[in-house]
């Protein structure tokens, strides 16, 4: 029972998915790696849940392959695939007690009841669900069914295990729980996680990849903290939480590891390792963090010695606190720039109509090629 | 100050002798109804335990005379052994058919699908004559000679779209997921019917065979042009109006009676503790 007897390499290579003339999915190449948690992340209608139903064979793709461990498994059928589904409902069969839901999966491949009933006892400790085996599905809380849904998964001994929105139906606090189990039980049995979701923050904090997918297009992937710092599209770049999209010009390099960006906000410097690979004069976004900006009185006229690589004038268009963090809006040229400022107890640290300069460093923020757009609005979402 | 008083007293009174008025005569209409429902049912019932002279009852006649009658009037325990054939086997027929047919055309909406859909349904809603007569003429064409076999083909093909529609109701009613899921964990397709679909179909199936059974133990029309030699019970009873019936079917009735009011108290506890369990599917 090593890993490399429980786990294999998966890859989907050019697989899309056609109903008609409506690309599903197009065109996807991914590959997870042996034990990996990897999160298929996107907004409803984007086309996750149809890679992960592909994986599982629950629908065929029109072109492209799966492959595990070299072997290509598109056409094998959905009971012979080394895999297993914890469905968004969790499918428990309504009419079994949890240790015969739990038990299915070997009951079905003729093991002896003796046998079945100490491995799912086994699977039932490693899920915290010991003294409920004699319960119905309809006498468990939401937490419960997910427990015994993953159970009924993980006693297969699959090497791969699919999570479609597992924790949707589950209240804040629980899935927060749940968050945290999730991972640890993956580390523990040492299985690849393949995890669908729309939710940002559940990603980013159990993943070690995140895959972000929007329109049957994989926009990019990489660990939580890549995507999140670096995100190479708008839609990355704004799809977890806000982002200042800043277009522009490669200009020059002014001096080593420094260079100079033209903007409709005006010349803006911009280290080295940001625009690794741009040729001058290519058209780019600098996408810079609303936490990533500082915000400085105005005293006097001229520029203070000893500020930030960038340092923009503007003015204060409306402040909106909300507990620990302030929102706060900045016209600058025709722009509007946001920040996010750590609030005070005494005041707020500024006030609408305030003058002020508008600061990051040249090393923060990530370059994005072309003029990229806010792609993603929140209230997009629910179409 | 006495008198508005008493005037209020009094339209309490009417009021309240107003409302008991209604309620006393809710409860005479609803006897009336009840009585007027089971009064001939229940002389039936006493009947066949009394002897009657001249239009009167004999209330000193108690005995069980016209059961035992019953039971050595061939003809009657014949056509009742038919119709419970009959019965046993349209009901078996029409299961294995309708279960098959339910789960083929489970959300499948093509043209094939919805052309067996109206196939099944067709026999249900003509009129009984036309599908006994179609089948007549069919039965004659194919040189298939009037008997059981007939008529349990006949009812088979009535009582179809009722056991379909009761078992695809239920099976449109269980997540989809639920075949995946087993699927999923390894089951084939034969598994998959055997431990989870047939097991959340219990409930229709019990109830889509106790429907059928009793369409077919009365039907009477579509078996008039099919039977043969050995009738049913219901064409016996046809054939027997013409020469009048003797006092042991008073017997009959009240068996079958009694067999019905069983079985429905039997479905009522069994659907009850079946919906139970399926709290929070």
């Amino acid at each position: 029972m090593t890993a490399e007897t429980k786990s294999g390499r998966l890859v989907l290579h050019g697989v899309s998915k056609h109903y008609g003339t409506t690309r599903v999915l197009d065109g996807i190449d991914l590959s997870v790696e042996s034990g990996e948690f990897l999160t298929i992340l996107g907004p409803s209608g984007s086309g996750k849940t149809t890679i992960l139903r592909m994986i599982g064979g629950f629908t065929e793709p029109t072109s492209g392959s799966i492959l595990f461990d070299e072997v290509d498994v598109t056409d094998v059928p959905i009971h012979r695939r080394p895999f297993n589904t914890v469905f968004q409902d969790y499918a428990l069969f309504p009419h079994m007690t949890v240790v015969q839901n739990v038990g299915y999966g070997l009951r079905v491949r003729g093991l002896r009841r003796r046998e079945i009933e100490t491995r799912a006892h086994e699977v039932l400790a490693l899920v915290a669900l010991e003294g409920l085996e004699q319960r119905y599905p309809a006498q468990l809380s939401g937490g419960q069914k997910q427990r015994v849904a993953l159970a009924r998964a993980l006693i297969c001994e699959p090497r791969l295990i699919l999570l479609d929105e597992p924790l949707a139906a589950l209240d804040a606090e629980l899935r927060r729980r749940m968050q945290q189990f999730l991972k640890s039980l993956q580390r523990r049995v040492d299985i690849t996680f393949i995890y669908v979701t729309h939710d940002q923050e559940e990603a980013i904090g159990m993943s070690d990849r995140i895959c972000v997918i929007n329109h049957g297009v994989i926009e990019q992937v990489g660990p939580p903290l890549e995507v999140y710092y670096r995100p190479r599209s708008g839609f990355v770049a704004t799809f977890f939480g806000d982002n200042n999209l800043i277009n522009g010009r490669v200009v020059e390099r002014t001096e080593p590891g420094i260079w100079r960006l033209e903007t409709g906000l005006g010349p803006i410097t911009c280290s080295d390792d940001l625009l690794s690979g741009y040729e001058e004069g290519a058209p780019v976004t600098l996408a810079v963090r609303p936490e990533a900006i500082g915000l400085r009185a105005v005293v006097g006229a001229g520029t203070e010695a000893g500020e930030a690589d960038n340092a923009l004038r503007g003015t204060v268009n409306r402040v909106e606190f909300s507990g620990p963090i302030s929102e706060v809006t900045v016209q600058v040229g025709e722009q509007t720039l946001l920040a996010k400022m750590t609030s005070t107890v005494s005041a707020l640290p500024v006030q609408p109509g305030d003058a002020v300069r508008v600061t990051w460093n040249s090393g923060d923020g990530a370059i994005i090629a072309g003029d990229a757009e806010h792609h993603y609005r929140p209230d997009e979402e629910s179409t | 100050m006495g008198r508005p008083v008493s005037l209020v007293r009094r339209s309490l009174l009417a009021r309240l002798t107003g409302r008991r008025l209604v309620a006393s005569s809710l409860g005479a209409v609803t006897g009336f109804v009840f009585l007027a429902l089971y009064a001939p049912i229940l002389l039936v019932a006493v009947l066949s335990f009394f002897r009657l002279r001249r239009g009167k009852i004999l209330w000193d006649s108690f005995s069980f005379q016209w059961y035992a009658e019953l039971l050595s009037n061939r003809q009657l325990a014949e056509a009742l052994t038919s119709s419970l054939v009959v019965g046993f086997f349209s009901v078996l027929v029409t299961l294995v058919l309708a279960t098959l047919m339910a789960f083929y055309t489970d959300r499948q909406d093509t043209r094939w699908t919805l052309a067996l859909r109206f196939v099944i349904f067709l026999p249900f809603l003509l009129p009984p004559i036309i599908t006994g007569l179609s089948l007549l003429v069919f039965f004659k064409e194919i040189g298939l000679s009037r008997g059981l076999i007939t008529v349990i083909i006949g009812h088979s093909v009535f009582v179809l779209a009722l056991v379909y529609q009761t078992i695809l109701t239920r099976l449109q009613a269980l997540s989809r997921t639920l075949v995946e899921a087993s699927q999923d964990l390894g089951a084939t397709r034969w598994q998959t019917v055997r431990f989870v679909l047939l097991p959340n179909l219990r409930m229709a199936l019990v109830t889509a065979s106790l429907l059928a059974f009793a369409l077919s133990f009365d039907e009477t029309m579509i078996t008039l042009f099919l039977v043969g030699d050995n009738a049913t019970l219901p064409v016996r009873l046809y054939a027997m109006m013409r020469v009048g019936f003797t006092p042991e079917i008073n017997a009959l009735v009240t068996l079958i009676l009694l067999f019905s009011t069983l079985l429905t108290i039997g479905i009522a506890r069994f659907v009850g503790r079946d919906a139970g369990a399926q709290v929070g599917l």
